[in-house]
């Protein structure tokens, strides 16, 4: 049986066809069930070496890599900006090269530029894994939503998905947005009208300013985190303001269907965007979210590994 | 398309199972009665399992529970394939453990997929014994690894790659040859 | 190039002169340097420019020739020469140098090394401010005295209105013209590409046409407040192009140039995140696009600049967000505008090369550069209808970082004569016995 995966890379989810993400999503629903076993490892990644290329610090993400590297027995090499030669002026593509010099296999890669992966995806023979790019695409959070989505609805298509917050510097939302959209889910994004553009609306997403006609009729409610290191101008009063206007909150809850489901993709501030009843409650699939990352990446590794020649 | 020959017709592959389940039931049904479980491989050693089960409960009356093994994480050849192998469903619904495990497949080749499945069922658990059920042994093994079990013994061109089917309903079950294209390899 | 010879008769061109309404075919002699009645020109070369067009040399009023500070880029020497293969006779070398145009040594520099390595006109033009800082104003009039013909602080903007007040009023006396580089920096940020769809869609940070738009506002006050020329440079945005129209209309001594890749290119460009489409201002949306072009036909836009911007390989082959802003364009302006307005049916030729010659000598002033008798004989000699793909290989400017290559266009430049001399030269095919 061949598959419809033929990528060297995994750059943003606006490349994929529908079918590669729901291919993508079923490797990772075997993947899953490997961490579930007492031997928690495959040796499917055996003598390929993996790069966890960081230029903009990460923990969650990072940590998740290196975990399902771990577990489909790669070799792994962690660079971080702080330490790399970036900061002795080589440029990025030279560390690249180097770094491909010694025979690595794959680039997991976050990099604080839009596009950046794509640069260096043009620029070399091993396969590139999107971490995270600016405020662009981070592929594999929109894939872990999507698996948790589907694994808690049964589907995504026709479904209502609502992403609330700061949507204007969010790669989890355009990711998220892209799969959704490819997968015949409805998206409205929602937040204040200075973090929520509505260019949005001319890829078909419906914009929302105000909390509750944006949660009314959701069937999935995906909370973004306030970034405060991005938001480096005037976007919205305070912490407060936004709380008591975008949070979700135990009351808003009365305003939505009893099966809508909340989502975030961590780490959460707690009490600004969402509260701590609501984030702990029994909608709440944040943890599982987190469990499901693993298996996402373990499969988007997998395959694109598969899928380097060199 | 390559031309496809049929080697061995329905009745010929039902033949071949109830050879594998008289020797299976004579392993374990005989004399010592041990508990034991079928594992097929996918993807045709799954239905072979299924089919397989039937036949050693209406032989011996003991219905040995049936697994599917995937072993595409445990392949060695990640990369040097043209496309990649797509992972199937494993569902392992016994205890691995201390059990009697017979791994089913339906053509025994190189070897190379039961020294995958070998590694895979072992990280499920520490089985008591394995042991290997194959419908055709074409005797070209590149392992130190050969079936207990054997329906029917082939000998098949190395420019061949032999294909079994199963259909739901037993009626058109069938092993095929087809011509390998020049830059292939049967894995 | 030809040493020594310097008299031609170039039989049967379709000469357009926009300067006097000429299109007509005819000979044109060139003796001495100066154009002359064919038949009295001694011992010419001839060349046969059978369906070929010769216009007034095509001036560039926004070209980077990046010396002195930036040789690696490109040179007076590279600069010119591509400008002559461009089909240019004369360009407006930006002074964001370093050391900046904002005295008059570095004028005097300029001067001398163009002397040498110069292969067409180069008008200098000093900065606003010193070190283009947008805080004290230079010494605009040493910076006359050295011999500029124009003002500019391009690459940065004036945010000071009250020192900008100033600065127009004190370059009028000394009658030269503010080149702008348009842009309120609050509204920029650290924005680098267009705001719009494309900038949402890829995560990118934008630059608002509001901050363009200001600025324009902006300079047409005080164009109308001081009585004098102000010329908005690479202008971008629709809602800029609005403004001037109206300006314009009321007598305002404002001008505009546009650009052939603000003519040709769109914001979807940056999602190959390809650092050759990131320049300031930005590509913008079609619908900007489209009003350039609607005021590049109402001449409500009297010139077509390229906005030249050099940059080697190694410093625009990095992430899109760390890439200098700026592309070249001295080679591929008049192909690219061919294509896209001649033969797109929105100019006629006398109106694309009045673009070219007509606009940027009112900017700067320039009297007798007409094809009239007397005149220097600066020609530009092109095919309008030739087909081919731009190869970047080609390119006589040191730099390479184009969007253009690979882009099939219609017309092509096949001579540059400067002051007599044939300083670009594609016509050996037409050379007559």
């Amino acid at each position: 049986m061949e598959t419809v995966w033929t990528r060297k890379d995994l750059l943003s989810l606006y490349d994929l066809s529908a079918d590669e993400i729901i291919f993508l999503l079923d490797t990772a629903e075997e993947f899953k069930k490997v961490s579930e076993r007492n031997v928690k490892k495959v040796p499917a990644l055996r003598g390929k070496t993996v790069v966890n290329f960081f230029v903009e610090p990460s923990t969650r993400t990072r940590v998740s890599f290196e975990l399902a590297e771990q577990r489909l027995s790669a070799d792994i090499i962690n660079v971080q900006a702080s330490t790399s030669s970036l900061k002795k002026g080589e440029t990025l593509l030279d560390t690249i090269k180097n770094l491909e010099a010694l025979q690595v296999d794959l680039f997991v890669m976050r990099h604080a530029s839009p596009g950046a992966q794509y640069f260096i995806a043009e620029n070399t023979k091993c396969g590139v894994v999107n971490a995270g790019d600016g405020a662009h695409s981070h592929p594999t959070q929109a894939l872990l939503d999507l698996f948790t989505i589907r694994e808690k609805k049964g589907h995504i298509d026709g479904l209502k998905v609502t992403i609330l917050g700061d949507i204007l510097h969010s790669r989890v939302a355009r990711s998220n947005i892209w799969g959704l959209l490819k997968l015949g889910a409805e998206v409205t994004v929602a937040g204040p009208p200075t973090l929520v553009p509505r260019e949005f609306e001319s890829i078909g997403v419906k914009v929302c300013h105000n909390l509750k006609d944006a949660v009314r009729d959701a069937d999935v409610v995906n909370v973004l985190r306030i970034q405060h290191e991005r938001l480096n101008a005037s976007f919205f009063p305070s912490d407060s303001e936004y709380a008591s206007f975008y949070g979700i909150k135990p009351g808003i809850l009365d305003y939505m269907k009893p099966d809508t489901i909340i989502m975030h993709p961590g780490p959460i501030n707690r009490d600004v965007e969402i509260s701590s009843a609501v984030a702990d409650g029994s909608r709440s699939v944040i943890l599982e979210q987190v469990t499901n990352g693993l298996a996402v990446r373990m499969a988007v590794l997998f395959l694109v590994a598969g899928c380097v020649k060199k | 398309m390559f031309e496809r020959e049929i080697l061995l017709d329905h009745a010929a592959v039902n033949a071949a199972i109830a050879r594998l389940a008289d020797e299976v039931v004579g392993e374990f049904c005989g004399c010592c009665k041990e508990k034991f479980a079928l594992l097929g491989i996918h993807r045709q050693g799954v239905p072979l399992a299924s089919r397989l089960a039937r036949m050693v409960a209406e032989r011996c009356g003991y219905a040995p529970e049936v697994g599917m093994l995937d072993i595409s994480m445990y392949r060695d050849d990640i990369g040097m394939r043209k496309t990649l192998p797509k992972i199937n469903v494993t569902d392992i619904p016994f205890d691995v453990n201390d059990n009697n495990i017979v791994l089913v497949d339906d053509i025994f080749s190189s070897g190379r997929t039961i020294r995958a499945a070998l590694d895979a069922i072992t990280d499920y658990g520490r089985p008591r014994t394995i042991r290997l059920a194959v419908l055709v042994d074409r005797h070209a093994s590149e392992f130190p690894i050969h079936p207990d079990f054997t329906g029917v013994d082939m000998s098949v061109p190395e420019d061949f790659k032999l294909i079994a089917e199963f259909t739901p309903d037993d009626a058109a079950d069938a092993v095929y040859q087809v011509r390998w294209q020049s830059d292939k390899k049967q894995g | 190039m030809i040493e020594g010879i310097n008299n031609f008769i170039l039989r049967n061109a379709r000469v357009i002169d926009p300067f006097t309404g000429e299109d007509s075919v005819r000979d044109i002699g060139v003796m001495d340097g100066v154009l002359v009645n064919p038949e009295g020109v001694l011992n010419p070369l001839e060349i046969d420019l059978k369906g070929l067009v010769a216009a007034p040399g095509f001036i560039d009023i926004h070209v980077h020739l990046r010396q002195p500070g930036k040789t690696e880029a490109e040179t007076i020497a590279t600069g010119t020469m591509a400008a002559a293969a461009g089909g240019f006779t004369g360009i407006v070398p930006m002074p964001n140098t370093s050391p900046a145009c904002d005295n008059a040594s570095t004028i005097e520099y300029l001067r001398r090394h163009t002397a040498v390595d110069g292969v067409v006109r180069v008008y200098p033009c000093g900065t606003l401010t010193k070190n283009y800082a947008g805080e004290e104003m230079a010494p605009i009039g040493s910076l006359k005295n050295a011999g500029v013909m124009a003002l500019s602080d391009d690459g940065r903007c004036v945010q000071n209105h009250d020192l900008m007040r100033h600065i127009v009023e004190y370059a009028k006396q000394f009658e030269l013209p503010i080149l702008d580089h348009c842009e309120e920096n609050y509204l920029k940020g650290s924005g680098y590409v267009h705001e719009g769809k494309w900038s949402v869609l890829l995560g990118m940070t934008g630059i608002p046409s509001a901050s363009e738009a200001l600025m324009v506002a902006r300079d047409i006050m005080l164009a109308k407040l001081v009585d004098w020329k102000i010329h908005i440079q690479h202008i971008s945005a629709k809602d800029s192009v609005e403004l001037v129209r109206r300006a314009r209309k009321e007598g305002i001594k404002i001008s505009a140039e546009a650009t052939p890749h603000h003519i040709a290119l769109t914001d979807e460009y940056i999602k190959r995140y390809d650092t050759n489409y990131k320049m300031n201002p930005p590509l913008r949306s079609e619908e900007d696009r489209l009003a350039i072009i609607e005021a590049l036909a109402d001449d409500t836009i009297t010139v077509i600049a390229t906005d030249h911007a050099p940059h080697t390989q190694t410093s625009k082959l990095v992430e899109f967000d760390q890439a200098p802003f700026g592309i070249i364009g001295l080679e591929t302006a008049l192909p690219v505008t061919l294509t896209e307005l001649y033969h797109a049916g929105v100019l006629s030729l006398p109106q694309l090369i009045s673009k070219f010659t007509v606009g940027p000598a009112e900017v700067l002033g320039l009297r007798n550069h007409s094809l009239a008798l007397g005149n220097p004989a600066d020609i530009t000699i092109f095919d309008p209808d030739f087909e081919y793909v731009i190869d970047k290989k080609q390119f006589y400017s040191k730099s390479r970082n184009t969007p253009f290559a690979g882009m099939t266009v219609k017309g092509k430049v096949r001579g540059t004569m400067v002051c007599g001399r044939l300083v670009y030269d594609d016509l050996a095919e037409q050379r007559m016995a």
